[in-house]
């Protein structure tokens, strides 16, 4: 029955995910070709550490890690907002659909009034999820791979080099999948969790954003957002906090999980109607 | 078979189940008669565990509803009144879907009453079909299902006439292979048609449970036209009870020995008389009918307790 349930979330959502993963692949794929350009202005001492302009560019992507190795500019596009809002907004859409959307669509009943115990349910929902997240983190890598292949880079990173960052961008997933969970397990709509927790995560990215400009007290809202966790440069080129990242990222998800598994065992299930 | 102890559920300041006591047999077809927000669904929500009773207690063959709902719903399957089914699938899909949360052994039987009974195409996309026919594929589905129980809520609101009928004869055949069903609704003769008993509902209460065979065999109503003042009350060993009182024009319930009624009537001063026999309008009507006087029956069902046994009989 686990089965039967994780297939069909999987299936709910599978145009959305073949779309996004297409378009990841298709990114990647692209990040080797603009690397290949990257690295010819590099030859040409066009580009470079201490070389405005495209440079500064770069480390806007990269951040602090940034280097000039064919990993670092084709892995600092992993910082896209391209990259980083489709997983904030898949991650956010498969937590507060869950369970509140369920109830909202009235799809709740059908299931749980068959022999199906609650925790089963709700575990093929973060099973389908963890799928998703899966997915397109390998459609990041695999779009790397097979773009290295069809365009000339120096030194294309391999699988293994690949894979830290792919790590962090399921652990980003699913540590914000995990704090909108709760919300969802609680609630009898999609849109409040969804919008909670959307909200909750973007004014994170902003402050996150403004800290490096405001002064040493307000440091602490650095730790506000999970994105203070998400460095795929630094995993990918110094191989750099990554246990340590991974970890915080994994237990905010795995807390959040937790306390969804207590919620929704003894939350009285409204009709739809 | 279904015994609820005591049932009650309170959301906020809201009581939507009152001290409900009840028992359904093993077999039986029990009706849920009831207006919205009599409690009806709540009720059935209980004893699925879809909701945790505030006090009291409910089980379904000894499992209790909250802590072992999932042996319970073994043993149920449920049609909801409002029914939602996922519209990206096909019919067949859907079907599928749902056999296979119960193990898989009910698609064949399934599909085939969905075609064959039903008149439903399988392949269209649910999000194609009318409420009716959504209405028709749970049904089918529920029907095929290999359980003890079927828990009906409103299953023919949103049919044809010819669909209500189909769902009468599943519900009679049920009842014929052993099936218990607890049949809930608002059209009256269709729970009259099937029920073995009914229980009527009131602002989360249970106030009457009525066995029909007994009422079928034994009930009749009688128009009686006094010549003077009509009597206020009757001879216990009667079994008379005063339904309605216009002038000198008595509406009365009969369920005792006619040879006795005949002798007693012979004695009084009636210039005309009708005789008919009750249906379950009636019967509804003394609960929720037009003349119902709310703090009377709230009154008398504050003063009794509120079980299928002991539920009050006429006003």
């Amino acid at each position: 029955m686990f089965l039967v349930m994780v297939r069909k979330q999987i299936r709910d959502s599978r145009w959305l995910l073949g779309i996004l993963a297409l378009a990841f692949f298709s990114l990647s794929w692209l990040t080797v070709y603009m690397a290949h350009g990257f690295e010819r202005l590099i030859t040409r001492g066009e580009l470079g550490p201490g070389i405005q302009g495209r440079a500064g560019f770069l480390r806007g992507l990269g951040g602090s890690a940034q280097d000039y190795s064919t990993t670092g500019l084709e892995v600092c596009w992993w910082n896209h907002p391209f990259i980083v809002l489709t997983i904030l907004g898949w991650a956010v859409a498969r937590g507060s659909g869950a369970v509140g959307g369920e109830i909202e669509r009235g799809t709740l009943d059908l299931t749980l009034s068959r022999p199906v115990p609650r925790w089963e349910f709700l575990a093929s929902q973060i099973i389908a999820t963890m799928f998703g997240l899966a997915v397109l983190a390998l459609a990041l890598m695999l779009g790397n791979l097979v773009g290295s292949q069809f365009n000339v880079v120096k030194n294309p990173p391999g699988f293994e080099v690949l894979l830290r960052p792919a790590l962090l961008v399921f652990a980003l997933g699913w540590a914000i999948f995990g704090y909108t969970l709760p919300f969802s397990v609680i609630d009898s709509v999609r849109w409040r969790p969804g919008i909670f927790s959307l909200g909750a995560t973007l004014s994170g990215l902003i402050a996150l954003s403004l800290v490096s400009q405001l002064d040493e007290f307000w440091s602490w809202l650095k730790y506000m957002t999970v994105f203070q966790w998400y460095a795929p440069m630094a995993a990918a080129v110094k191989n750099q906090d990554l246990l340590w990242n991974l970890s915080i990222l994994g237990s905010i998800g795995l807390v959040g999980i937790v306390i969804s598994f207590l919620s929704f065992q003894w939350r009285d299930l409204p009709s739809s109607s | 078979m279904i015994v609820t102890d005591g049932l009650t559920k309170i959301y906020g300041q809201t009581t939507a189940l009152s001290n409900v006591c009840l028992e359904v047999r093993k077999g039986e077809v029990y009706g849920l008669l009831g207006p919205n927000g009599s409690g009806k669904t709540t009720a059935i929500r209980l004893l699925l565990g879809l909701i945790r009773p505030t006090a009291g207690r409910a089980s379904v063959a000894g499992f209790d509803c909250w802590t072992q709902s999932v042996a319970v719903r073994e043993l149920v399957s449920y049609i909801p009144g409002e029914i939602r089914l996922i519209g990206s699938m096909n019919g067949y899909l859907m079907l599928k879907y749902l056999s296979d949360l119960r193990g898989g052994e009910s698609l064949e039987r399934a599909v085939s009453i969905a075609e064959k009974v039903m008149k439903l195409d399988l392949g269209r996309k649910i999000r194609a079909y009318s409420t009716g026919m959504k209405q028709k594929l749970a049904i089918a589905q529920a029907f095929a299902d290999p359980v003890d129980i079927l828990i009906l809520d409103e299953p023919t609101s949103a049919l044809d006439p010819s669909a209500r009928n189909d769902v009468i004869q599943l519900v009679k055949a049920a009842r014929a292979t052993g099936q218990t069903v607890i049949f809930s609704g608002h059209v009256l003769p269709e729970v009259e048609a099937v029920a073995d008993r009914v229980a009527i509902m009131r602002k989360g209460r249970l106030m009457h449970v009525e066995d029909m065979h007994e009422r079928r065999s034994s009930a009749r109503i009688l128009l009686l036209r006094f010549s003077g003042q009509p009597p206020t009350s009757f001879p216990e060993n009667l079994d008379l009870s005063i339904r309605e009182v216009q002038g000198n024009v008595l509406l009365v319930e009969h369920r005792g020995e006619v040879r006795t009624l005949l002798e007693w009537l012979a004695t009084q001063p009636i210039d005309d008389m009708a005789v008919g026999t009750d249906d379950l309008r009636s019967l509804y009507d003394r609960y929720h009918g037009p003349n119902v006087d709310d703090l009377a029956l709230d009154a008398l069902q504050d003063s009794t307790s509120n079980t299928d046994n002991a539920a009050p009989r006429a006003f």
